[in-house]
């Protein structure tokens, strides 16, 4: 037998089945391609109507929660709304331990008066020192005052004191 | 007649390449697999592959020798699930006796492509794109992955088996090629 008897043969048994034409449009690629082109497309869609849905039930919730049509209202409706929302402040860390009664008991209030009295002395000591004048000269008779003259503030009050001229008047 | 060259990622060009190679890839599979039906769900398949690998083909190999290189990956797929398959079957029908095929299925060359179903898959694959699509060595080695110096023993291979299979009406196989099977035999019957 030739040689090419063996080719022919396996030509006419391979080509004995006659395949579909090979047309692209009926092809399985071009029908996932479609799909493909469909599902990504209605994807859009699916996007588009979700978020139009969205928006439809926000105005039909604002309108109904704030009984006007006026997108102003709505705006400060829903201002008021997140202020009201909110959480307040939390108190400061400062305050929390007055609170606590254990330290109460403590006497720690105490140094806090003390403290702001010692920052408040510097108002009396120059009130006394204005002041002291006026009661040597009303109430001179008062013996602690007299110890305290004959004391440090002698030479102080001796350059203003008029007692010791005082003198001459029953000379008058 | 000039052939355009196909540019990668084009879809008129990748449909150019259906039309030109489905009926080939058609027929190699036809007698890889033996079965019109499972040969044009296998093309098909196949055009989907490639289709989603178009942008990224480079035309570094012929485009009907990739095409061919998926689709007989897909033809040697579709052979193992059959064979475990038919495998089911003959436990299903033990003691039964088989079917006797029907007359309409029958078709010219029968028993050329039932031989051919036989070979291993990688054997009948040889065979169909040396002896029917006239591929060199260089594109038998791309479409099947081996070196080109493994390809005449291959062929040689599937000559001898094929020729068990189809006993002696069929006469003498093509002998030309660079591993001749009657090199091939004498080699195999001196080494055993």
């Amino acid at each position: 037998m030739p040689e090419d008897g063996f080719e022919d043969r396996l030509r006419r048994a391979l080509e004995s089945p006659r395949p579909a034409a090979p047309t692209p449009v009926q092809a399985r690629y071009r029908q996932a391609r479609a799909i493909r082109a469909r599902r990504s497309r209605s994807a859009w869609l699916r996007v588009g109507t979700s978020f139009a849905a969205g928006a439809i039930a926000a105005v039909i919730v604002l309108s109904t929660s704030t009984g006007s049509a006026n997108p102003r209202v709505w705006q400060m409706k829903v201002v008021s709304t997140l202020v009201d929302l909110r959480p307040e402040p939390a108190p400061t860390p400062t305050s929390t331990p007055t609170a606590t009664p254990g330290q109460e008991q403590g006497g720690t209030p105490q140094p806090k008066a003390a403290g702001k009295g010692a920052k408040e002395t510097p108002k009396p000591t120059e009130k006394p020192d204005t002041r002291t004048p006026e009661p040597k000269e009303s109430s001179s008779p008062s013996g602690s005052e007299d110890h305290s003259g004959d004391g440090d503030g002698s030479e102080q009050h001796g350059g203003a004191s008029p007692a010791p001229t005082a003198s001459p008047h029953p000379e008058n | 007649m000039t052939e355009e060259p196909y540019r990668p990622g084009n879809l008129d060009d990748f449909d150019r390449l259906y039309r030109e190679s489905y009926p080939r890839l058609f027929r190699t599979l036809f007698g890889v697999l033996g079965d019109a039906a499972a040969a044009e769900d296998c093309v098909q398949e196949c055009f989907l592959k490639a289709f989603l690998a178009w942008p990224k083909w480079r035309p570094d190999a012929p485009a009907e020798a990739w095409l061919h290189r998926i689709a007989l990956n897909l033809a040697h797929s579709h052979r193992r699930r059959e064979r475990l398959r038919e495998a089911g079957e003959v436990v299903r029908r033990l003691g039964r006796p088989k079917p006797e095929p029907d007359p309409v299925e029958v078709v010219e060359g029968a028993d050329l492509v039932a031989a051919l179903r036989k070979l291993p898959p990688d054997l009948a694959t040889a065979m169909v794109l040396r002896h029917y699509h006239g591929y060199s060595n260089r594109e038998l080695g791309y479409v099947l992955g081996i070196s080109e110096r493994t390809i005449g023993s291959r062929l040689a291979r599937a000559r001898l088996k094929l020729r068990t299979e189809l006993g002696p009406d069929w006469g003498s196989l093509p002998t030309s090629g660079p591993a001749d099977v009657d090199s091939y035999v004498s080699s195999e019957v001196g080494d055993a």
